[in-house]
């Protein structure tokens, strides 16, 4: 499992914002966790995907043993919503639809309140799973107004930031468009030996070549 | 917003206030006080950045003339000038902040200036996407090869890249209270 071993990559800083780019079925969720586990030491995940647990457990595999309160998430899937806030955690939050952006961003600044102002373990890490399923619900101009304060909000606490996007179901011209947000990005591929690999764009001058993980 | 200053715009029927308000901000601002709904309606305009707004006027409460200047299509920001701390009721309006009476200087100060940087946040997330829509035709229309030489296209690149580099300062500079105003801002003024 090469990245698993350096888990680090060389071009990337703890403070860098990325975009995790690739057709499906090629390590994209998998990365931004192992990242987000390898340079942070806590960190807040906003998922359209999967549910608070499953994506605590996803995370513990690469960070091992961390307590939930460590693990904030934003869970846009469960499709569960309270007024006051019973369900909700201190940690846990939950948003009815990835439809609801303004919702995403006001329950993660009550958790961006607490990971900066209260827990104190380290380097905070963000991430977002993913964009893709944002740009189904909602129009590219809307999506890009939340990344802008999204990643500001990131940048200006010092954190790290990973996205992910699905390059098959994502037009050109708005993937590229979204890419002026984040700082470098990461493109994902399985290579003709049925290996996954990425390479780093955006860090250093030229792209770096691709690599196995 | 003006080249100039930017213009508050004071709705407060208690005149001594509205006049000791308008005193400390007219140093740093256009100031325009009225003391009823009715007039400040008519006051309104395009100029006009930020409004305070008190929430109990003798003609109309500060929640119509709130709705009344939304209808009319203004993008001000606009704070409610109350004597009680906001409840639920309050937050339910759509107002952008609340000066809890009395205020001192320095947080009436305070308060303008976080509603002005969200504005000029505004204003340039607007142009920023616009410049990156721009970007990405061009760059959806001619081989890289080609833009690499592409004046127009280096120079569009430059003024994004400055462009997000003053956004992030102004962000840089934000409360959270101030990023909630503006994800609660998404999607306003966006065509269908």
């Amino acid at each position: 499992m090469g990245i698993a071993d350096e888990a680090r990559i060389e071009e990337i800083s703890a403070s860098d914002t990325l975009l995790i780019a690739g057709p499906p079925m090629t390590g994209k969720y998998q990365l931004m966790l192992q990242l987000l586990a390898s340079y942070c030491d806590q960190s807040i995940v906003i998922s359209t995907k999967n549910q608070a647990d499953r994506v605590r457990k996803d995370y513990r595999q690469f960070a091992g043993e961390v307590s939930d309160e460590y693990i904030g998430v934003i869970d846009c899937v469960s499709h569960r919503e309270t007024i006051n806030d019973v369900e909700e955690t201190p940690s846990t939050k939950y948003v009815s639809s990835p439809q609801n952006m303004t919702g995403i961003g006001v329950k993660f600044t009550e958790l961006y309140s607490r990971f900066h102002d209260d827990l104190d373990r380290g380097q905070t890490g963000v991430g977002l799973h993913s964009i893709s399923q944002l740009l189904m619900h909602s129009d590219i101009k809307t999506v890009y107004q939340f990344l802008q304060v999204l990643t500001g909000q990131i940048r200006s606490a010092g954190w790290m930031g990973i996205a992910v996007v699905e390059t098959a179901v994502t037009d050109d011209e708005n993937l590229q468009m979204l890419q002026h947000h984040f700082d470098g990005i990461i493109e994902t591929r399985e290579n003709d030996a049925g290996q996954r690999e990425y390479r780093i764009k955006g860090l250093t001058p030229s792209a770096s070549e691709w690599r196995e993980f | 917003m003006s080249e100039d200053r930017p213009t508050i715009l004071i709705v407060e029927d208690e005149e001594e206030l509205a006049d000791t308000f308008a005193r400390w901000l007219e140093s740093d601002y256009k100031v325009i006080k009225v003391y009823s709904g009715e007039v400040a309606l008519q006051t309104m305009s395009e100029d006009v950045d930020v409004v305070l707004l008190d929430r109990r006027l003798p003609d109309l409460s500060g929640g119509e003339v709130l709705e009344r200047i939304r209808d009319a299509g203004y993008e001000c920001r606009v704070a409610m000038i109350t004597a009680v701390d906001p409840d639920f009721d309050i937050l339910e309006m759509e107002f952008d902040d609340y000066v809890v009476k009395p205020v001192l200087q320095d947080d009436l100060f305070g308060i303008v200036e976080r509603l002005l940087a969200l504005q000029t946040y505004d204003e340039q997330v607007k142009q920023s996407f616009g410049l990156a829509s721009k970007l990405a035709i061009l760059e959806s229309e001619k081989p890289s090869e080609e833009l690499r030489s592409n004046e127009e296209y280096n120079e569009r690149r430059e003024e994004l890249k400055k462009l997000r580099e003053q956004i992030d300062s102004t962000l840089a500079g934000f409360e959270p209270d101030a990023f909630t105003i503006a994800y609660r801002d998404l999607g306003h003024g966006n065509e269908k």
